[in-house]
């Protein structure tokens, strides 16, 4: 099998973004095991530690994601349209500043207050970290909130010149008006689609977090706190969503490698994207279904676009995948297994989303293990998987590179593990157990004791992943 | 001055009017003198142009400009020659990041203003009552809607010059 070359171009961005990508996870993921010991009772950590180490696991996660999945998108994209490596560099060098002023907020100035940074918590901290610690987390938000929005910008200018305007890189002329044109690749689809949503996202995002400072300076400028918490899921879900849109591209390229049968962009597929664009944008108030003073035609349309949103992409991704592979006569190695996993972890994740997006259901579970279960289902067995996935295509070829028993052994712990971790969360969140509690009654402990082993070997089988690429960079003297 | 007697006709109507002439001076000098202007100069116009416009979207120079001749003068001339004149020459010449970047940032900007104005529990202007504030506050978020629909629009349906007419599944060349 021919692998596909690498680009001169961004190599070596590309690279030092997937090393920065596999050095974070495992952090992240070895905070994610010390917090869930704490919880099984195994190891006593104090409470602020703990919402120390959430906060920044969860902003973490979420910021981490999004690199591994700009990651994806700009290497296969570039191979379509003429982006900037230089606007890759900004993007990766901002990110790490954003980041810093994240970490020195978090364990130097002790702040606590969740990735959601919800409105007023930041500025009320009953004494337990300062206004200029929340002003610095928020702040380095913003940097990294401005560094994907250069990356936006960026992929937005190259589509429109290549393409024209995003309604041709979405394909609507072949969708609308039966155009007899080839459609554009699903790569340039899927990155046009996240390139839309998540520039309005982050306008969003940059204005709440601007405010927010804003009122912490002088509190006297008063935020709605619900029109708050509305523009922060705006950003929010729409920028976590996207991570998975992004990594997605990775199974449209490079399964048809492995198959010899292109993945093309038929109408059904091109109807799906846009579908998905719009639904993606409209679906955040089902995170919103606790608080009572919404508008209730706003609940009503986050349960019912919860049902919705994610089908039509999925659909056409899951099925696209199965009739890819049907009697191709795939060979099976770390990339191709691990790509078609987090297809199983993206089909299989949203399956408790939709049940939590039923009001009747969420207004039980919201607050329980079951929301965590469920969005550690799609990264970990999803979007993460992609980008190993991705990790290993990049580092193979045709004569070395091959996968050993090392590999193999490592996918079926990682799968194994990973989803055995995310049933304990699911099984948890059944029983009722809360989320965000620093410290579980002796009933619940066992949950978190049994969860705790699961992530130990996920951490061991990420870490034979990242430490495998590192590697095989070193030995193929890919980064001279 | 009529349009200084209401604070939304004095910053939505009488300074944008005063950009608009520095513009039209702009164009005018470009077609008749043919004025090329380099990335390397456009750069620095068009931060002229952001920190002049900084200047006086502050509520206090707004203030001083009607109460002091002085500042009166500076605005009818700084308007059009700092802000108006510069984004004609330059706009064209900065690369389609950098607009990307200065339109987005005017969005993310214009909602903040617009919040500050409706939500702030004193009055900003001494020569304006608060329900002016607020009904500016009003007019600038739907200011910057109509900014996002218009560019989203944009980049929708019209069709980018230097797009090619074969779309299809073309890689580059990434050597």
């Amino acid at each position: 099998m021919n692998v596909m070359p690498l680009p001169t171009g961004g190599k070596r961005t590309i690279y030092t973004m997937l090393v920065v990508f596999s050095s974070v996870i495992l952090l992240m993921m070895i905070a994610g095991l010390v917090m869930r010991l704490s919880q099984g009772g195994v190891i006593t950590l104090p409470a602020d530690m703990f919402y120390k180490l959430l906060t920044a696991h969860g902003v973490g996660m979420v910021g981490i994601a999004g690199l591994g999945g700009s990651t994806i998108m700009w290497y296969f994209l570039r191979q379509y349209v003429q982006l900037h490596t230089s606007i890759l560099i900004t993007t990766l060098v901002l990110f790490l500043i954003g980041v810093s002023c994240i970490l020195a907020s978090i364990f130097l100035g002790d702040f606590a207050g969740a990735w959601t940074f919800l409105f007023p918590l930041p500025g009320h901290s009953m004494g337990v970290w300062t206004n200029e610690a929340a002003i610095l987390f928020l702040t380095g938000l913003l940097i990294v909130g401005v560094a994907f929005v250069l990356f936006y910008l960026d992929a937005g200018r190259a589509i429109i010149q290549k393409y024209g305007s995003f309604s041709r890189s979405l394909g609507w002329p072949q969708l609308f008006s039966n155009s007899s044109d080839e459609a554009p690749p699903p790569t340039v689809v899927a990155s046009t689609m996240v390139t839309i949503v998540n520039s309005l996202a982050l306008v969003v995002g940059a204005s709440i977090l601007i405010m927010m400072i804003i009122n912490i300076l002088n509190p006297n400028f008063t935020i709605d706190p619900l029109l708050a918490k509305n523009m922060i899921y705006f950003f929010g879900h729409t920028f976590i969503n996207a991570t998975i849109y992004m990594a997605i591209i990775a199974v449209y390229e490079i399964l048809p490698h492995y198959t010899n049968r292109p993945w093309k962009s038929n109408r059904i597929f091109l109807a799906a994207w846009t579908a998905s664009s719009i639904m993606v944008l409209i679906v955040y108030p089902h995170h919103l279904f606790m608080d009572f003073a919404m508008p209730t035609w706003m609940l009503i349309m986050g349960q019912v676009i919860s049902y919705t949103s994610g089908f039509p992409v999925l659909l056409v991704t899951t099925l696209g995948t199965l009739a890819i592979i049907y009697r191709s006569g795939i060979k099976w190695d770390a990339a191709s297994a691990l790509l078609v996993l987090s297809v199983f972890g993206w089909a299989g994740g949203v399956i408790p989303a939709v049940i939590d997006g039923t009001i009747s259901v969420n207004q039980v579970m919201h607050n329980t293990m079951w929301v965590p279960g469920h969005f550690h289902f799609y990264l970990i067995i999803g979007m993460i998987a992609m980008v190993f996935g991705f990790m290993y295509f990049l580092i193979k070829d045709s004569n070395k590179g091959q996968d050993n028993a090392l590999d193999r052994v490592s996918f079926w712990v990682y799968t194994l593990s990973a989803t055995g971790f995310v049933f304990m969360f699911l099984a948890s969140g059944k029983e009722g157990i809360a989320r965000r509690f620093a410290i579980h009654f002796p009933e619940w402990q066992s949950y978190s004791a049994v969860a705790s082993i699961f992530a130990l070997f996920v951490i061991v089988a990420a870490a034979v992943f990242s430490l495998r690429f590192i590697f095989r960079l070193n030995a193929k003297k890919l980064m001279s | 001055m009529v349009l200084q007697q209401n604070m939304l006709s004095h910053m939505l109507l009488q300074i944008p009017l005063l950009i608009l002439i520095g513009i039209i001076i702009g164009l005018s000098l470009n077609t008749r003198y043919h004025i090329k202007v380099t990335y390397s100069y456009a750069l620095p116009g068009l931060l002229i142009a952001s920190f002049s416009l900084l200047f006086w979207m502050l509520p206090r120079s707004l203030d001083a400009s009607l109460s002091y001749p002085s500042y009166a003068v500076a605005k009818f001339t700084t308007l059009p020659l700092l802000i108006g004149i510069p984004l004609a020459l330059c706009w064209h010449a900065i690369t389609a990041i950098t607009k990307g970047f200065f339109i987005t940032q005017i969005i993310s900007m214009l909602m903040v203003l617009a919040w500050l104005y409706i939500e702030s529990p004193i009055r900003l202007c001494n020569y304006y009552l608060i329900n002016e504030q607020q009904q500016l506050g009003y007019a600038l978020l739907f200011l910057t809607l109509f900014i996002s629909i218009y560019y989203s629009s944009k980049l929708f349906y019209c069709t980018h010059p230097s797009s090619r007419e074969n779309t299809t599944d073309e890689r580059q060349d990434v050597s």
